[in-house]
């Protein structure tokens, strides 16, 4: 009976599998292709990223949602930066090394209403390095746990929590420029 | 708690409230899916590869708490808080006031989506069911326990419940028309199936905790077995 149950949830899986590979392909390859310029390069991230996918299937409940499309999203551009890195790991710094701001513990959101420090808010974060983006998204709109972020992104846990807080850091960073900009 | 830290809580609460639009406008920023299919489609070489993969996949089955998934992926049901005019000052005792407004307003925000978490492991029952229907297994997934009622022609019911978890609810919309409605005076979520081969699922909050009624069966009866639901 188990191993039934088992089967039924595998072809349940497969073909949700499936149906995400036909809504999102084009989306798979065409991320993958404007971080790797390559054809070849892409397609292997896009086939690295649907096996992510399947080992993330429990996550995704409804397919056709901007949601499920961020979360595919976010998969194979970190999936793509991967391979970019390997390519050049001879020339290229690692993408998680930014400038400490530990400086940076002042208040960077005076004088606004919360609706402006909002808006503010979200266009720093669109502005940010799309590796602290991502990390951002995860554990903020999806609410996932560093353990889960560790599987859907490939990383270690130390990974995680190393590029949480450089996030926060990069984006409070990101703050105080435009915040001195004005 | 001192400034630093209640700077550090107020800056957290507002990432918090902005990355969902900021993730919106960045898929928003995204080309359509149609226009990607048009000049993104993958080769048939890599279909093939995907399909070999997708084929070939086996993945141990796993728990699934309900509460968990519906909790965390994809929101269909997003219940928003009016951002207020709160003017973010720095002044000491000004901040104190503004953090208090904050933490209020986080606490309505809570409120507004599903209430406060209660800590009842109680499991709630509906006392009205249609005639055919009993009870046919009563399974837990993490905290969510999940009761099927099954008639002798095969069709379900699955009744779900957990305690209120995380602030937003999400629902699988594939197929469904979704409308508000109401359960015992509580609002409530009718996803109703737009096919035969699709589920109606009823969702809403009460007691503390989450309920949602799952089956083919007329949306009408679902609300009724929901009025009914008692501990």
């Amino acid at each position: 009976m188990l191993a039934l149950i088992m089967a039924i949830e595998n072809d349940d899986d497969r073909e949700k599998a499936a149906k995400i590979y036909k809504l999102y392909g084009s989306t798979l390859f065409y991320i993958a292709k404007s971080i790797l310029h390559d054809n070849y390069l892409a397609e292997d991230a896009v086939s690295r990223a649907i096996i992510r996918i399947i080992d993330n299937l429990e996550k995704i409940n409804t397919i056709d949602c901007y949601q499920t499309r961020g979360f595919i999203v976010t998969i194979v551009r970190n999936i793509s930066i991967d391979i970019l890195r390997q390519q050049n790991h001879r020339k290229t710094v690692s993408l998680d090394v930014i400038p400490d701001y530990s400086a940076c513990e002042e208040p960077v959101l005076d004088n606004v209403t919360t609706k402006e420090a909002c808006l503010k808010i979200t266009d720093a974060i669109s502005n940010l390095n799309k590796n602290y983006s991502d990390i951002l998204y995860l554990k903020m709109e999806f609410d996932y746990s560093n353990k889960e972020i560790s599987k859907t992104l490939g990383i270690s846990e130390d990974n995680v929590k190393m590029r949480l807080s450089r996030a926060r850091k990069a984006l409070k960073e990101q703050l105080l420029k435009e915040e001195n900009a004005i | 708690m001192t400034d630093k830290e209640k700077n550090e809580v107020l800056l957290d609460t507002l990432i918090k409230v902005s990355i969902s639009e900021a993730f919106e406008k960045e898929m928003a920023a995204l080309p359509s899916i149609e226009e990607l299919d048009e000049e993104y489609k993958p080769s048939s070489e890599l279909d093939k590869r995907i399909n070999v993969i997708i084929g070939k996949s086996y993945r141990k089955a796993k728990m699934r708490g309900l509460a968990k998934i519906l909790g965390k992926v994809a929101a269909c049901i997003c219940i928003v808080f009016t951002i207020s005019s709160v003017v973010l000052l720095s002044v000491s005792a000004t901040r104190n006031a503004i953090f208090n407004a904050v933490i209020q307003w986080q606490g309505k925000y809570t409120e507004v989506k599903f209430g406060d978490s209660a800590t009842s492991n109680d499991t709630y029952r509906p006392t009205y069911l249609l005639e055919g229907f009993s009870e046919n297994s009563t399974e837990e997934f993490g905290n969510t326990v999940m009761i099927t009622y099954s008639n002798e022609a095969g069709e379900n019911i699955t009744f779900s419940q957990w305690v209120y978890d995380t602030g937003t609810s999400l629902v699988d919309n594939q197929n469904t028309n979704y409308t508000e409605t109401e359960i015992s005076g509580n609002k409530a979520y009718l996803f109703k199936a737009q096919t035969g081969d699709d589920s109606n699922i009823l969702i809403w909050q009460s007691y503390g905790m989450v309920f949602e009624l799952n089956s083919k069966v007329d949306s009408d009866q679902l609300r009724h077995i929901g009025e009914s639901i008692k501990k």
